[in-house]
């Protein structure tokens, strides 16, 4: 963004363009002046940089070599702390200490070698290495005895130095075990290291004696456990035998080794003993009388139980038994009870089916089955002749069971009963219906409308369902004429809005919410401007409508304040001295002595009503305005008095036109200090309040310029003047 | 970007001489304050114009010294006692294992904590042993002056881009508002060292002129220490400059003599090196 100064104002720009001396270019780059009068951005270099930087570092002096001054001692067979002080006893310094392990007691803690030779020359402080033994008695690793024969494994133990132990014996009937050593027992275990002549123990194994069966068959069953005990045996699994003789009761019937034979210790011996008997089997008591049964299951260790009864029509079944709560040939416990069934004359029967008989024909079915053909209880009509005097429906149904002798009531098939349907079409539908019953027929449901706008034909029957022979009793539906709702939207756009009320209510349409808009055109003011619903659409009436009518816009006025600058280029100028001696009356003002013999000197600046308000008119346009600041401007002459002096602002008061010869107004010097001038620069001092409203309203005094003091030094002269008039008036506009 | 080293002078010659005795402090408004000013100028482009060439004296005297102590009872005869050691690279680099060395004349083991001592050799006991042994190895010292000569604030990288770590190492510190603990800008005994000025990361900036452009700004420093408290190599500082203002950094060369044959180096070398963000 840019602005510029036009004069009055800063105006913004959107871009700017610059002038090469031959055409306009762009994308030119431009430069401003800073308040230190720098012109901004400044040059600069944003780049890296790399520095390399070279010394050079001399050698260090070499460090000169010892010379050798010293023999090393022979410390071979030394104790270590012998050798030690031997070394330190020759300067020199004690290197790596390292182990050397000996069987031999006698070298234990003395030196074995020496890392530099006996008798050398050597620099002080050299460093001897030595080796030192180190006494540990020998040891060997246990052998693994597991799986060897005794005999084996006494000879591995001797063979590495070790001496046999204890040993104890594990009885065993595995002869592949026997003579051999148990495994995982030894001490000490295999593998591990041990000093030689440690006694090694270890188990093996030896023959277990066996035991002989003794007899058992016979026996009561209370001796089984002496007996095998006796002899090292273990009872095992007891079975039993049932029996009816009760003199085996309670005795072993078998065994499961045979007397005498030979067995290892601890086995279990399993044995049979016979028990008295718990069940017996179920005779066949079917188509027996329960008296033979009762005969039969006796015999079989059985009791009768509950007896129940079955139907039967067979006159042969009936006393006989039907059925059994066991089939014949189960076992069964002794002195149990079997229930059974016994056939007896039936009481009820089945229901046949009768329906689409003759009656005929059904009598003989009921005859059958102990049944009568009862009462015709109704009739159902039917067009199907072949059906006519069968019977439709039977009570009670077939399939269901009733007591013998009782009677079926039945329904008969009969031709139809028809009539003709009258024609009811085009009356009214109590009409309708009182036609329809005279013939017989009901008035049914209504079906279905048809639109008409036709008010006389509403509520009348347009068509009937059936016509013609049909079935007395049948509903006749129908479908009747309705007013139809509906009604088409008028125009009332441009029509007055009174107008267009009464259109939209006279066409069955509500007036809706009524907006209004705004018009300049007076003669729109009032008129319908657009409508909600579409003129010429088909809508239902009592739809409501809304509308936009127009309205008189009224306008506002609006008070702007406005500044503007007012220049006089040529005020009246006039100087006085001495007792109001005219000197000039055109620039330059001087003031201050000129020269003694004239003295103090001041002048006169006016500025007349008239040509303040010509200026000012001409800026405000003619509108009344108010002087809010009085710019003086000038440059102070060259050549008057010294280079720089100090002065004053006054008034005269009275309005004058035209520069008088003589000022017989009263002058109001020093009212406003100018401050130190220098001559030959531009200044342009603001008037304070006072004296704006005293030159620069009506009615103006002139302006008065006068030194700071009466001396010499602050002689000077005013030239260039003009004056610049801030002013200030308001405009009135109306939106 | 722009760097500069300092004189003691307007247009003087760069200073080469660890600002030792040359320094005239002259006492504050408060007299327990005394400060100095200094001056940028070009860093010069030939071999020992800036940082000095390295005497064999230097070179000798120079160096941490493996002697009497622990050091020959820990490790065996490849530690040469009396020879002086330079600055290892690895002593900067924290070291995460555990070392446990057994006196050979006492059997008393010593055990250097994980991540409390560095890498390198000889190995130092802890820290603090190894800023010492550190600070024994310091040749020159000298300080950098960065300047932003862009019209508008930038934040710049100014790093060692590469050296030789042949004879000698240099370190590139950024001021802190600590002191100095290892005394590596100690102008000499008792004469104090450059620290930042009250209150500032760095030194006060004043002028000659009406701008703080390299020809007519200088830097006052008070007298007292700057600040290195990193244990590691540090080679790379990010600054953020406003337009045309200055930034200070120093940078401590060590020598990095090893045991036994050690010849002099030629043209042993640094790349300063800015990177604009």
């Amino acid at each position: 963004m840019l602005k510029v100064w036009d004069g009055s104002d800063w105006s913004p720009l959107d871009g700017v363009k610059f002038w090469n001396g031959t055409g306009w270019d762009r994308n030119n780059k431009s430069k401003v002046r800073s308040a230190s009068a720098a012109w901004l951005p400044q040059k600069f270099t944003d780049k890296d940089v790399v520095y390399t930087i070279k010394w050079n570092v001399a050698g260090r002096t070499p460090p000169a070599t010892p010379d050798p001054v010293t023999t090393v001692p022979n410390i071979v067979g030394l104790t270590q702390a012998a050798a030690i002080s031997a070394l330190q006893g020759a300067t020199l310094n004690i290197g790596d200490i390292t182990y050397f392990t000996t069987t031999t007691l006698a070298d234990d803690g003395k030196i074995a070698s020496q890392s530099v030779q006996p008798l050398l020359k050597v620099p002080e402080n050299s460093f001897v290495n030595f080796v030192v033994y180190e006494y540990k008695v020998a040891t060997a690793t246990v052998p693994q005895l597991n799986g060897l024969l005794r005999s084996a494994a006494e000879s591995a133990i001797t063979s590495l130095g070790f001496i046999v132990g204890n040993k104890s014996t594990v009885e065993t009937y595995d002869v592949n075990l026997i003579g051999k050593v148990v495994p995982d027992i030894q001490y000490p275990e295999a593998g591990t290291t041990a000093d030689v002549g440690t006694l090694v123990n270890f188990d093996y194994y030896i023959q277990k004696p066996f035991v002989t069966m003794p007899n058992l068959l016979n026996k009561a069953e209370h001796e089984v456990f002496s007996l095998l005990y006796a002899v090292n045996l273990e009872e095992g699994t007891r079975t039993t035998t049932e029996t009816t003789n009760t003199t085996l009761e309670g005795l072993v019937k078998t065994q499961q080794y045979n007397a005498g034979q030979q067995l290892q210790a601890g086995t279990t011996v399993n044995y049979n003993v016979y028990v008295p008997n718990t069940t017996t089997i179920m005779p066949n008591i079917i188509g027996k009388t329960p008296a033979q049964a009762a005969a039969l299951l006796q015999t079989a260790e059985l009791y009768p139980g509950t007896e129940t009864n079955q139907e039967t029509t067979n006159v042969s079944l009936e006393g006989t038994i039907a059925s059994a709560q066991y089939g014949a040939g189960t076992t069964r416990p002794v002195d149990s009870t079997v229930n059974y069934v016994v056939y007896v004359p039936n009481t009820t029967t089945t229901v046949p089916n009768i329906v689409n008989q003759t009656t005929a024909v059904a009598t003989s079915l009921l005859t059958t089955a102990e049944l009568y053909l009862g009462y015709q209880t109704s009739e159902v009509e039917t067009a199907n002749t072949a059906l006519h005097n069968k019977i439709a429906s039977q009570s009670p149904a077939s399939g269901t069971v009733q007591p013998v002798h009782s009677s079926i009531n039945y329904a008969l098939y009969v031709p139809l009963k028809t009539a003709t349907v009258p024609n009811i079409v085009g009356q009214s539908t109590s009409t309708a219906a009182q036609t329809l019953s005279v013939a017989g027929f009901y008035l049914g449901s209504q079906t279905g409308t048809s639109y008409t706008t036709n008010a006389g034909q509403v509520g009348t029957i347009i068509t009937q369902s059936l016509t013609g022979t049909q079935k007395i009793g049948t509903s006749i539906n129908y479908t009747v004429y309705v007013l139809n709702p509906n009604t088409t939207v008028p125009n009332i756009v441009n029509q007055y809005y009174t107008t267009a009320n009464t259109t939209l209510t006279s066409a069955g349409l509500n007036v809706g919410s009524v907006t209004e808009v705004e018009t300049t055109n007076s003669a729109l003011v009032g008129y319908v401007q657009s409508q909600s619903v579409t003129a010429g659409s088909s809508v239902l009436k009592g739809t409501t409508v809304n509308y936009v009518k127009y309205k008189a816009k009224v306008l506002v006025p609006v008070t702007v304040t406005k500044t503007g600058t007012a220049y006089i280029w040529s005020p009246q100028i006039g100087s006085y001295y001495g007792s109001n001696s005219r000197r000039a009356n055109t620039e330059p003002a001087y003031f201050g002595q000129w020269v003694s013999s004239t003295g103090n000197q001041y002048s006169l600046i006016n500025v007349t009503d008239a040509a303040r308000n010509a200026a000012c008119n001409a800026v405000s346009g003619n509108r009344p305005y108010t002087v809010t600041n009085a710019a003086v401007n000038f440059i102070q002459g060259s050549g008057y008095g010294y280079s720089t002096k100090n002065f004053y602002f006054g008034y005269s008061s009275g309005s004058i036109t035209g520069m008088p010869g003589t000022n017989t107004n009263y002058v109001y010097t020093n009212q406003q200090y100018v401050g130190s001038s220098t001559n030959g620069n531009s200044y342009s001092i603001n008037l304070n309040s006072d004296l704006r409203r005293a030159c620069f309203t009506s009615p103006s005094y002139p302006l008065v310029v006068n030194a700071q003091s009466t001396a010499q030094s602050a002689y000077g002269a005013l030239t260039n003047i003009y004056i610049a008039l801030t002013i200030q008036w308001t405009e009135t506009t109306y939106v | 970007m722009k760097l500069f080293g300092v004189s003691l002078q307007r247009n003087g010659a760069i200073e080469n001489n660890n600002f030792a005795p040359s320094i005239v402090w002259t006492p504050d408004a408060n007299p327990a304050f005394q400060n100095t000013y200094l001056f940028p100028v070009e860093i010069p482009a030939g071999t020992g114009s800036w940082f000095e060439n390295v005497t064999t004296e230097q070179v000798d005297a120079a160096g941490y010294e493996v002697f009497g102590g622990p050091f020959d009872r820990y490790f065996n005869e490849t530690a040469i006692a009396e020879y002086k050691y330079g600055y290892d690279p690895l002593w900067n680099v924290l070291d995460p294992n555990t070392y446990t060395y057994t006196d050979k004349q006492t059997n008393q083991t010593y055990t250097l904590v994980a991540n409390e001592t560095t890498y390198g050799f000889p190995k130092p006991s802890d820290i603090s042993e190894m800023l010492y042994a550190k600070n024994q190895c310091l040749l020159q010292t000298r300080l950098l002056a960065i300047y932003n000569d862009n019209p508008t604030q930038v934040t710049v990288k100014v790093r060692i881009a590469d050296q030789s770590f042949k004879g000698a190492v240099t370190e590139l510190i950024n001021m802190t508002d600590q002191n100095d603990p290892y005394g590596l800008l100690d102008t000499g005994a008792g004469l104090g060292v450059l620290y930042e000025y009250e209150g500032q990361t760095g030194p006060s900036l004043e002028t000659d002129g009406a701008d703080y452009s390299p020809a007519n700004v200088k830097f006052k420093f008070r007298k007292g220490g700057l600040g290195n408290t990193l244990p590691y190599i540090p080679e790379e500082m990010t600054y953020t400059i406003p337009a045309g203002g200055w930034a200070m950094a120093y940078m401590p060369m060590y020598v990095t003599k090893e045991n036994g044959d050690y010849a002099g180096i030629d043209d042993d070398y640094l790349v300063l090196a800015t990177e604009t963000q």
